[in-house]
């Protein structure tokens, strides 16, 4: 079997969609140089970004970030300082959230607590004028949808958190709307059921076909679910790309530390040979090197090298291959996972690496003990050069 | 910290309600005597309650501060809503802080004060004193309490559910009269309610504003007292004391119903 090309191998595909890749491709929602200013703090900082129609779209960044305000933004709660924002070719500037063809589900999930399940899903559709028969029909198939037919004449106060994120789904979900909100949506939710709930989100938007859009602090809930996931920091999108392009090959620092565990090795550019970078460091006594041709450096220049934890292979023996970059250091601490074992070695420089262990198999015959002396080793390809 | 009831504690709960209720006990007790001598027990009796009913003039007031009551307490909900929801809603506008203050002015404000301005007032715009102005001069002296009942009530209000209904479909209006307005009814009733008994148990504000033929049930309970006390009064007052405790109780139990929910919602 020929490899696969190396721009096509990054991370998994979920399905053979990207539209975003296509430049004729008209988006759906265009964010374009808008800024949100409140007062004298900028929440959202010159903007712009691109959705398409049937994206599941995530904007993942910390708290503060300006995710969320982006958000309202396009739920039409907050209208931008400056810049603009279209929906399907129209701009949304000065269109009240009723009349924007977009719906919402609220982190709170904002459910009418003078109503009932039903009437809490009519609700929207009642707005719209809907005829009896048909607004019945509609919460009936919401209802189906979300499996909660049996529950339709409870209050929300006798939900459980699970039922009344369901509730605020379906109720979001009841007009059809062109592009579908959501706000930290599994935020309330334990880790199990946060769990679930990821893939049936996925099913169900699979399933209508609808553009989401969601805001999520939770890399993990992030990259299960995105087709695309824009890092927010500052008001600014860091980096758009698909979660395989966000965590294999993070734009900088700041995203290779915020999505999954990272090690930052420190260095300087000595040179390039045959495509490959050479960097000195001192964690390091040979020079490394390092496969990403795409960075463009001087010579001399301040990088971080950023490798992950299971990329790196830790052992007592010096590896064989004179390609893998080696680092000499004694084990500092073992934490055993299950699944995983975490070893964090402190390398002769002093500088701790985390190095992880998939545990293939359930004993493990002469196992690396705390305090002994480790080579860790990694690929050259299995590391990002970061411009400081 | 102790926390049972010591013979100390006991004392003090027993003299502090002897103190606030014992008057109030012995007039709804008298209130049931056989005897016509006010101070002298001489049995049980209900006929001073039938006397009463007879007494036309006593029942004619009870009739204008029934209605005075009920009109001026209409007034003042609607009037001291809007205001809570301006006070709640409409963020830092100029001013914001003054008006709150002259907002809740007329709780603090001694009662001689309020009746005797409003009097000024009606004289100055020509306004004949009588039904009216009273209703007008409870509206004012009760429209604070709405709005402190309401505002509590708006404060812990979640303000994701109005957005929700707005991202829904629901114009502003429509939003507030499907999502608003239920959510914050039973404060809007406990406001209706406690203006309803202040404007019916007032006295100071009322003989200020009074004129002919508008004469409220505490006016005229004081003026027969001062020409000698009659067991009939006491009646009147035992009423009039069951209808404003009964008023209060069900405003409170209202409210705190309203936040129960409130909290139970945000679980």
């Amino acid at each position: 079997m020929p490899p696969p090309l190396k721009s096509a191998s990054v991370g998994a595909v979920r399905r053979s969609f990207s539209p975003w890749a296509d430049p004729t491709a008209t988006p759906l929602i265009r964010v374009e140089n808008v800024t949100k200013r409140f007062g004298d703090a900028v929440a959202v900082d010159d903007l712009s970004v691109d959705i398409f129609e049937g994206e599941f779209f995530c904007l993942l960044g910390p708290s503060g970030c300006g995710k969320t305000t982006l958000m309202r933004m396009i739920a039409g709660f907050e209208e931008p300082s400056a810049g603009h924002l279209m929906l399907a070719g129209k701009s949304l500037a000065g269109v009240p959230p009723y009349r924007r063809p977009v719906n919402m589900m609220f982190q709170s999930y904002a459910l009418f607590p003078h109503m009932n399940v039903e009437k809490n899903i009519a609700f929207g559709l009642k707005q719209d004028g809907l005829p009896k028969g048909e607004i019945a029909a509609r919460v009936g198939e919401m209802l189906r949808l979300v499996q909660l037919e049996k529950l339709a004449k409870r209050s929300p106060s006798q939900l459980s958190g699970g039922q009344r994120q369901r509730v605020a789904l379906a109720r979001a979900l009841a007009k059809r709307p062109k592009v579908l909100l959501l706000d930290e949506p599994l935020g309330a939710l334990d880790k199990k059921l946060r769990e679930e709930t990821q893939f049936e989100l996925m099913d169900i938007q699979h399933e209508l076909g609808m553009t989401f859009i969601v805001v999520t602090h939770d890399q993990e809930e992030a990259m299960t679910m995105a087709d695309r996931i824009a890092v927010m920091d500052h008001g600014r999108i860091v980096q758009v790309a698909t979660p395989g392009e966000i965590y294999e090959q993070p734009k900088t620092r700041f995203i290779a530390e915020f999505v999954g565990d990272v090690n930052i090795i420190e260095g300087h550019v000595l040179g390039q040979e045959s495509g490959l970078w050479r960097v000195g460091s001192n964690a390091a006594e040979a020079p490394l090197t390092i496969d990403d041709p795409d960075e463009v450096l001087n010579e001399n220049q301040a990088v971080a090298i950023a490798v992950r934890p299971e990329k790196m292979v830790i052992q007592r023996e010096r590896p064989e291959t004179d390609a893998a970059n080696v680092l000499f250091g004694e084990v500092w601490d073992i934490g055993y996972l299950g699944d995983w074992t975490v070893y964090r070695v402190k390398l002769d420089s002093g500088a701790i690496i985390r190095v992880t262990r998939a545990n293939r198999s359930r004993f493990v015959e002469n196992p690396i003990e705390w305090d002994e002396r480790v080579h860790v080793s990694f690929a050259p390809d299995a590391a990002v050069i970061l411009a400081e | 910290m102790n926390r049972r009831l010591s013979l100390f504690n006991v004392t003090s709960l027993v003299l502090g309600f002897a103190f606030l209720y014992l008057p109030i006990l012995l007039l709804v007790v008298f209130s049931f005597n056989a005897s016509r001598l006010v101070t002298v027990w001489g049995g049980f009796s209900t006929q001073w309650y039938v006397a009463l009913f007879r007494n036309e003039p006593l029942m004619e007031a009870a009739w204008v501060t029934l209605r005075i009551a009920f009109l001026s307490a209409i007034l003042a909900t609607v009037l001291g809503t809007l205001a809570a929801l301006a006070l709640t809603r409409y963020g830092r506008f100029p001013g914001r802080t003054l008006f709150t203050g002259m907002v809740y002015a007329p709780m603090v404000m001694p009662e001689v004060i309020t009746g005797l301005s409003l009097l000024l007032f009606f004289v100055a715009i020509g306004l004949d004193r009588g039904f009216w102005t009273i209703t007008l001069a409870h509206t004012t002296l009760t429209m604070c309490f709405v709005t402190v009942v309401v505002q509590a009530r708006l404060m812990t209000f979640d303000r994701s559910l109005e957005e929700a209904a707005m991202d829904l479909g629901a114009p502003p209006l429509r939003t507030f009269f499907s999502v608003t307005l239920p959510l914050i009814a039973p404060s809007i009733v406990a406001g209706f309610l406690l203006a309803f008994t202040l404007s019916m148990d007032d006295l100071v504000i009322a003989s200020f504003n009074a004129g002919p033929g508008a004469t409220t049930l505490p006016i005229k309970i004081y003026s027969q007292v001062r020409l000698g006390l009659s067991p009939e009064v006491n009646a009147a007052s035992a009423i009039l004391i069951g209808i404003v405790a009964v008023g209060v109780a069900t405003a409170t139990l209202l409210s705190k119903r309203s936040a129960l929910r409130t909290q139970r919602n945000a679980h």
